[in-house]
């Protein structure tokens, strides 16, 4: 501990700040050290200038000021509380703030489930490429029958809806 | 009283002197002491409710403690608003001191103003208001050890403007 620093333990001293140990080693330095006593003493002097500073009264117009000044703080104590007024709610960024684990699951499990309906509601590769091989066949059943291809190709027709 | 816990106008009351001489001694002057006492009184009004019975002197001497260091970063942050060095400016009378009482009272109070805010505090806290170093460190939010660093170099500058000025 540097020379300074150790000299505040005066003070510490003279205010009963110091545990047992350190105050020996205090005590046993002050016995030594002249330099250390006089610095003492002017601690203990300037503590005792202080402390001998006396209590003062308040000033005569102190108490009707005060008054003044807790009246003045009255009006926000006493004011009933303000009516219900309709509130926004929060914004959807401070809702997230709060609680982003809650909200990340909430969207995963979102994104989960717009995965699910969109495989069971869209129709799938095989139902979009057209039914070539199915269609090709019936028409050979049918022109086969019947012998006629225009008539044959007018059943298929209708068979399949496509002569709007 | 209620459960040892006491009014805001009994605090006022019986320790409003208390307050003031500690306001005093951390302002300087009579005119900012009082004001620092009204505001300190509003805010044990305010906070009476979570006061736990105890040292009550020590709880209000942290609440003027704090209102006096609002006080001064306010005016550090705007400074027309800093006190003019008035020389008039004239100190409490003592009642029942004697001339040459009051003269070194006011030889001990104009050498305590002139020690910087950062050293004056903790040495007005401490012998003014009986703090400890735990609790001076707890309000003035700084280490232990700077608080008896700054109560040592706070106490040797009062001794050498007393010194100075003959009084001591």
């Amino acid at each position: 501990m540097s020379p300074r620093r150790s000299e505040d333990l005066l003070s510490a001293y003279v205010d009963g700040e110091l545990d047992t140990a350190t105050r020996a080693k205090v005590e046993a330095r002050l016995e030594r050290s002249a330099s250390w006593r006089a610095v003492l003493e002017e601690i203990r002097a300037a503590k005792q200038a202080v402390r001998d500073l006396p209590v003062l009264d308040l000033p005569a117009d102190a108490w009707e000021q005060l008054l003044a000044r807790v009246a003045l703080d009255e009006p926000v104590a006493a004011l009933p509380p303000p009516p219900p007024v309709f509130a926004w709610p929060r914004t959807w960024r401070d809702r997230f703030r709060d609680r982003p684990v809650r909200w990340a699951g909430a969207i995963a499990g979102a994104a989960a489930a717009v995965v699910v309906v969109a495989a069971l509601v869209l129709p799938g590769p095989h139902e979009i490429t057209p039914k070539v091989s199915a269609f090709s066949t019936e028409h050979q059943a049918r022109t086969s029958i019947a012998g006629d291809p225009v008539s044959a190709l007018a059943g298929v027709e209708m068979l399949h809806g496509m002569g709007r | 009283m209620a459960d040892g816990v006491p009014t805001w106008e009994e605090v006022a009351r019986d320790h409003g002197a208390f307050l003031f001489s500690v306001a005093y001694r951390l302002a300087g002057n009579a005119d900012d002491a009082q004001d620092l006492v009204q505001e300190a009184l509003v805010r044990v009004r305010r906070g009476l409710e979570r006061y736990e019975p105890g040292s009550l002197e020590g709880w209000l001497a942290r609440i003027v403690t704090n209102v006096f260091l609002d006080e001064m970063r306010r005016r550090r942050r705007r400074p027309a608003d800093a006190l003019p060095d008035d020389p008039e400016r004239v100190l409490p009378t003592t009642p029942g001191a004697d001339e040459a009482s009051q003269e070194l009272s006011e030889e001990i109070q104009h050498a305590l103003a002139e020690i910087p805010e950062d050293f004056r505090v903790p040495v007005v806290l401490c012998d003014v208001a009986d703090q400890s170093y735990e609790q001076i460190a707890v309000a003035l939010r700084i280490p232990v050890g700077t608080v008896r660093s700054r109560i040592h170099r706070g106490r040797r500058m009062l001794r050498a403007a007393l010194t100075a000025e003959g009084a001591a």
